[in-house]
């Protein structure tokens, strides 16, 4: 019979390991040092924002009514759109996680369609696999806190100066933080003096 | 090398050159992608370069994936770089149920039956001829077993079963089982002069259980450098084991062909031989398992219990083994709810040949019935396996 191996070494090499591979993750995560914020003038060009910059392995706050994450056409060499994008962002790892802030007047057809599709319910919206990758749709007053930096990709053409407001006061008394944010649509400029407390 | 250890050698080394020869159907002709490869080989070059696969295959554990990666990276991508992980897997399959089957049982002629039977099963052909993960699943799992048939597994051959079997799970759960089996019945191995005490036991298990999962868990480096950690780890096996249970038709590129194959149930009963059906069951072969599994059942009860560990007592409480392999991997598949294919069959058909090997042995005892009526029993296997041949690989 085998000689005995103490139980203390074995679980050591095991929480050492798993130690390791929790260390290895989080500092996969790559964050920005000088925060900004991006007025751009398609949806697809946050993708293009976000390589540039060398974010990688990071939470999406994303603003839209759309999730713009596409995968019918999988090849990773074709164009980034504006309906892939996201899915190119979470297969080139640039986002690990997203999170889909719905605008509230849209709520009630969006939580219907995802009922409709069995969506599993989370807290008071839902979350979906994308391959693996998790997605949560949420209305902005649901938005969790988040220990790190978030990037925030916001669509003005969607999300009016009102709802807006009612978003940027939700993540400040959640305590959200970005180092990157992404505007889009005709109101980008006029938004991101609203955003501004997001880089504090 | 004693006369023994010689002999094996030839027979594995034969077995091993006829399996690759006839699992090699793949790499003639013009083909392209077989079945999944279609899906896989992107799914395996995504994991690898950023840990994420694809929609099927994020469920289950990438170790195949990133084998099947390091083949094309070594072979290129061609043919040969999407198929040798499991020709190379299938072939030593069969030479390792060969040495595992003899040192288990003691029977060379068991052995032999049983490596024949799947060296020509038309399955086995089929699969490890392109890339489905059952193929290496069911290679990591047989040479888990291999360090088992020492009389008493010292701590390196403990190690080498836990890190085999780590490697099976990290490819497909097909074994879980199986292994949890195997860790229940090691408690139960014992020593005439050691007692079994509680950090014995302790020290057994766990020795069993870390390598393993540490294998298992380390599979997922891809994933983690996505800049995931710990908690999101058993979060996202809790969400495939979740999502995996609301398996839908979408999943399958081929449904439509896939539904007509047999559920589990029916594996053993029913005659499978339908030209397009791309994967087959081997009535001669494949009807004669459960009448075996049986026979084991019937024999173990007729086997009166020793208390002490000789070796003589000591290979036939291993006589087991097939039996509980066979029933730990099997029964599992039964009682799945979600749909579970013919192709999945292929990682309990080893054990179940051990079954029928074993019945057939027997039967030749009681009938007086030498080795030229084993002969003859092993060319029919043979030629019924050339017969099946042309049907699932298409060549004549």
């Amino acid at each position: 019979m085998a000689r005995p191996v103490t139980a203390g070494v074995l679980l050591l090499f095991l929480a050492l390991l798993l130690l390791s591979l929790d260390r290895i993750g989080k500092s996969s995560r790559h964050f920005l040092h000088h925060p900004g914020t991006f007025v751009v003038s398609t949806a697809a060009e946050p993708y293009q924002v976000w390589s540039d910059s060398g974010v990688r392995g990071r939470i999406l706050l994303h603003f839209d009514r759309r999730i713009r994450a596409d995968s019918v056409t999988k090849s990773l060499q074709g164009s980034v759109t504006e309906e892939n994008y996201i899915y190119r962002a979470i297969a080139l790892n640039l986002v690990r996680t997203v999170y889909h802030v719905i605008p509230d007047g849209e709520w009630e057809t969006v939580s219907k369609n995802l009922a409709e599709q069995g969506a599993t319910p989370w807290r008071n919206g839902f979350r979906v696999l994308l391959e693996g990758t998790p997605i949560t749709v949420i209305r902005q007053a649901d938005l969790p806190a988040f220990k790190e930096k978030v990037l925030v990709n916001l669509d003005t053409l969607s999300w009016t100066p009102e709802l807006l407001g009612a978003a940027a006061r939700s993540m400040k008394e959640k305590g959200i933080r970005s180092d990157l944010v992404t505007l889009y649509g005709s109101g980008a400029v006029k938004s991101e003096g609203e955003l501004a407390f997001l880089h504090e | 090398m004693n006369n023994r250890v010689r002999r094996n050698l030839v027979a594995v080394m034969l077995l091993v050159l006829l399996a690759a020869g006839l699992r090699s159907w793949s790499l003639t002709g013009d083909r392209g992608f077989i079945g999944d490869e279609i899906a896989q080989i992107p799914a395996a070059r995504n994991f690898a370069a950023h840990g994420q696969s694809d929609n099927t295959f994020w469920h289950h554990p990438p170790l195949g994936l990133l084998l099947l990666d390091g083949s094309i990276r070594l072979f290129g991508d061609t043919p040969l770089g999407w198929r040798f992980r499991n020709i190379l897997a299938g072939s030593l399959s069969v030479g390792l149920l060969f040495l595992i089957t003899e040192r288990f049982l003691g029977s060379r002629r068991i052995a032999l039956t049983a490596a024949v039977m799947l060296a020509v099963d038309p399955l086995h052909i089929k699969m490890s001829g392109f890339s489905m993960d059952e193929i290496p699943a069911t290679f990591f799992f047989l040479l888990a077993l291999l360090p088992l048939t020492a009389r008493y597994p010292s701590l390196p051959r403990l190690l080498a079963f836990s890190v085999a079997a780590g490697c099976s799970l990290a490819t497909k759960s097909y074994y879980l089982f199986s292994f949890l089996a195997l860790l229940l019945l090691l408690q139960m191995v014992c020593k005439e002069d050691e007692k079994k005490s509680p950090a014995v036991r302790l020290n057994l298990f766990l020795l069993c259980i870390v390598p393993a999962f540490a294998v298992y868990v380390t599979s997922y480096l891809p994933w983690f450098m996505r800049g995931y950690g710990v908690v999101d780890f058993f979060s996202m096996v809790a969400d495939s084991l979740w999502d995996l249970d609301r398996m839908s038709r979408d999943w399958f590129l081929e449904f439509d062909s896939l539904s007509t194959t047999l559920a589990p149930s029916r594996w053993f009963v029913t005659p499978f031989i339908k030209p397009g059906a791309g994967f087959v069951n081997s009535p001669l072969t494949w009807l004669p398992v459960l009448p075996a599994a049986v026979f084991a059942v019937f024999k173990l009860k007729k086997t009166p219990t020793i208390p002490a560990c000789t070796g003589v007592e000591h290979i036939k409480r291993f006589s087991a083994v097939p039996l509980l392999l066979f029933l730990t991997c099997y029964t599992p598949l039964l009682l799945l709810s979600r749909p579970i294919f013919i192709y999945s069959a292929v990682a309990v058909i080893p054990f179940a040949f051990v079954l029928v090997a074993q019945m057939l042995d027997s039967l030749f005892v009681r009938m007086g019935w030498g080795d030229r009526c084993y002969a003859a029993l092993l060319l029919i296997i043979i030629c019924w396996g050339g017969y099946l041949y042309p049907l699932v690989t298409g060549i004549r």
